[in-house]
């Protein structure tokens, strides 16, 4: 479960600049759903994402996943989180270039400590789910956007985390491409993962089983609350 | 971790294979040089355990102080077995009051072909010096200040000559001969000092010559094949000295101990009339001076190449960060923490000390094979001190040069400029 409660986040705070990109953002997520969080550019979206992914800290307010309180955890115990517990897909991808489709999926596993052949079943394992298997050895840099994505989700689900976090997994994608990947989300939805899917695009939104809209840093709508 | 450091290593192989280049260089160099200044260092090791108050140093040639059969041509090849003993020479000397000399040193000589008109007026005979006394450097003067009228002049100081002909700062050409009596070599000899009782004081004159790697770090270990120290000088026109050409040249050297050291002492006053008698401070003060000279030439060297391998590491390892700011930030998304990107840099650090490593050591034992480098390239605690400090410090750089730029990076800032 992910819950926020009264969070802000604020860049460049005590500068000129200052720009304060989350207000009072309180949401939670329960195990299981498919959530969509939508949003035009510059809403908060990924800020509220990076939060989430504990890849970003906020000034006030408690952020807490399954049950245990992010809130200034040291960067080892928020390493240890974003390896456990959640697996992040970036909308480039994020694959390391120079390695094969096996080496990008075992990265997370490098720092579970893991031993080499656990490591590298359970990496295989992730690759089947994703329908990969065939790819093992072939270097990212040969493989389509469909298929890198693919490796990505499956890095993203190599350690069982409890959530998946995807930042416009369908950005670079094509329009049958996107369907296939959020059709493979939601086939892991249905297998138990807790999956939250930010993006823009409302035809990817109505495929998850809840709508949660942001704007300007603020939650605007929630199809689970219809009344913010 | 090792194997995201070898990750790191393999992706950007090329520049990691010069920069493992680099410090094998540095590395070798380093052994190099600390291989020379252990060498001098070692000349203490002679002088150190002497009795200072009653050890001297003595050097003297035998040319026109005994008297000697002559010899000719048929007896000529087993010349060797009929030179006296030093212990013979020395009891004439000192007329029977033979000092304690069991520290000696003997020098060699033998005579070769007259070759004179080959090479024109004034070539000698070369006698072949011993180790100790090129080791200890004695003639080498500072500041002239154990000969009040002998100038100084760089380099080392050679045996004596016999015949006041040439003023200090003449030069002459000598015929050169290292145990091989078909070859000779020419050499500039420059005269350094002229003494009191007109001997004279040599070194190699090198003004005009290009000077190579034996010149700038001069053997200390000279050997017979390699080594020319003594030279003997006398004039052909000069007939007093001509009679004696035929003869053999001889020069000795040693550490004697004297029971007393007294001017008026009949023993002493033989000594100083037929060569040099040295005091233990005048040996340490010219050993000190000879070695800080030489340390002094190559601590720059091994200064220069030492920086400018650092400059270069930091170099290559500030722009092989930016390019993997990318892989870092995914590994941050992947659950890396700061202390496991020390580990990854360690590794990979690791792997480029490990294969300079073994570079260097190919070097090394390709360069023991060279005369000129064996007896410096020795392994002792010196070397292995300041190699492994070398190695500390370069693997110290490799890896916070790199952790300090990636770890002002936030999770989100690595992800997102990145």
């Amino acid at each position: 479960m992910i819950k926020l409660s009264a969070v802000n986040k604020t860049y460049n705070s005590k500068k000129p600049n200052a720009f304060q990109a989350l207000h009072n953002v309180s949401l939670t997520i329960e195990d299981g759903e498919l959530t969509a969080i939508i949003g035009r550019s510059g809403a908060g979206k990924s800020t509220l994402l990076h939060i989430m992914g504990c890849i970003d800290t906020f000034e006030e307010g408690t952020y807490l996943i399954d049950n245990e309180n992010v809130s200034g955890l040291s960067d080892k115990k928020l390493s240890a989180i974003r390896n456990k517990k959640i697996g992040i897909v970036m909308q480039d991808f994020a694959l390391i270039e120079t390695y094969s489709v096996l080496q990008n999926v075992m990265t997370p596993l490098y720092f579970s400590k893991i031993k080499s052949k656990q490591a590298k079943e359970m990496a295989m394992k992730a690759i089947r789910a994703v329908g990969m298997e065939e790819y093992l050895h072939t270097p990212i840099k040969n493989l389509s956007g469909g298929q890198k994505q693919r490796i990505a989700i499956a890095r993203a689900i190599v350690n069982n985390p409890s959530v998946i976090l995807a930042d416009e997994p369908t950005g670079a994608l094509d329009s049958k491409t996107s369907t296939e990947i959020i059709a493979l989300f939601q086939t892991l939805n249905q297998l138990g993962k807790t999956i939250v899917i930010i993006t823009h695009d409302l035809s990817v939104a109505e495929k998850c089983n809840r709508q949660i809209e942001i704007s300007d840093g603020r939650i605007i709508h929630d199809s689970n609350s219809p009344i913010i | 971790m090792f194997k995201l450091g070898f990750h790191l290593w393999k992706s950007k192989i090329f520049s990691n294979i010069l920069l493992t280049v680099l410090i094998a260089l540095s590395l070798f160099m380093a052994h190099f040089c600390v291989g020379i200044v252990n060498d001098r260092l070692s000349l203490f090791d002679t002088v150190r355990n002497f009795d200072k108050e009653r050890t001297f140093y003595y050097m003297c040639n035998t040319l026109d102080n005994i008297e000697r059969a002559a010899f000719d041509e048929e007896e000529k090849t087993g010349v060797h077995t009929q030179i006296p003993t030093f212990e013979e020479y020395m009891s004439q000397i000192t007329d029977g009051n033979l000092p304690d000399i069991s520290y000696m040193y003997s020098g060699t000589a033998f005579a070769t072909e007259d070759v004179s008109e080959e090479y024109g007026g004034g070539v000698i005979y070369i006698a072949i010096d011993n180790d100790i006394s090129h080791k200890l450097n004695i003639g080498t003067l500072s500041d002239g200040q154990w000969f009040t009228d002998a100038p100084h002049k760089d380099g080392y100081v050679n045996a004596v000559v016999l015949e006041g002909k040439y003023h200090t700062g003449d030069t002459f050409t000598v015929a050169l001969n290292n145990g091989n009596s078909e070859t000779f070599d020419t050499m500039n000899i420059l005269v350094t000092g002229v003494l009191p009782d007109d001997s004279h004081m040599l070194a190699p004159d090198t003004s005009g010559t290009s000077l190579g790697l034996n010149d700038i770090f001069p053997k200390t270990h000279s050997s017979i094949e390699n080594g020319l120290y003594s030279v003997i000088y006398f004039s052909y026109e000069d007939e007093a000295v001509k009679s004696h050409k035929d003869n053999l040249t001889m020069s000795y050297s040693c550490f004697l101990t004297l029971d007393s050291y007294a001017k008026n002492n009949q023993t002493v006053q033989n000594l100083k009339k037929f060569g040099w008698l040295l005091s233990f401070d005048e040996i340490y003060q010219a050993t000190y001076t000879y070695i800080y000279e030489q340390i002094s030439r190559i601590f720059p060297l091994l200064l220069g190449v030492f920086m400018m391998t650092v400059v270069c590491l930091v170099c290559v390892m500030t722009l092989n960060s930016t390019d993997y700011m990318k892989t870092y930030s995914i590994y941050y998304l992947c659950g890396m923490n700061l202390a496991d990107m020390k580990k990854i840099l360690f590794s990979y650090s690791l792997i480029i000390m490990l294969s300079s490593g073994i570079l260097f050591t190919l070097l090394f034992t390709l360069a023991t094979f060279n005369k000129n480098f064996s007896e410096i390239l020795i392994i002792n605690l010196y070397n292995l001190y300041v190699i492994f400090g070398i190695v500390v410090l370069l693997i110290a750089v490799m890896v916070f040069v790199p952790y300090l730029m990636l770890a002002k990076y936030s999770p989100k800032q690595a992800l997102t400029e990145n």
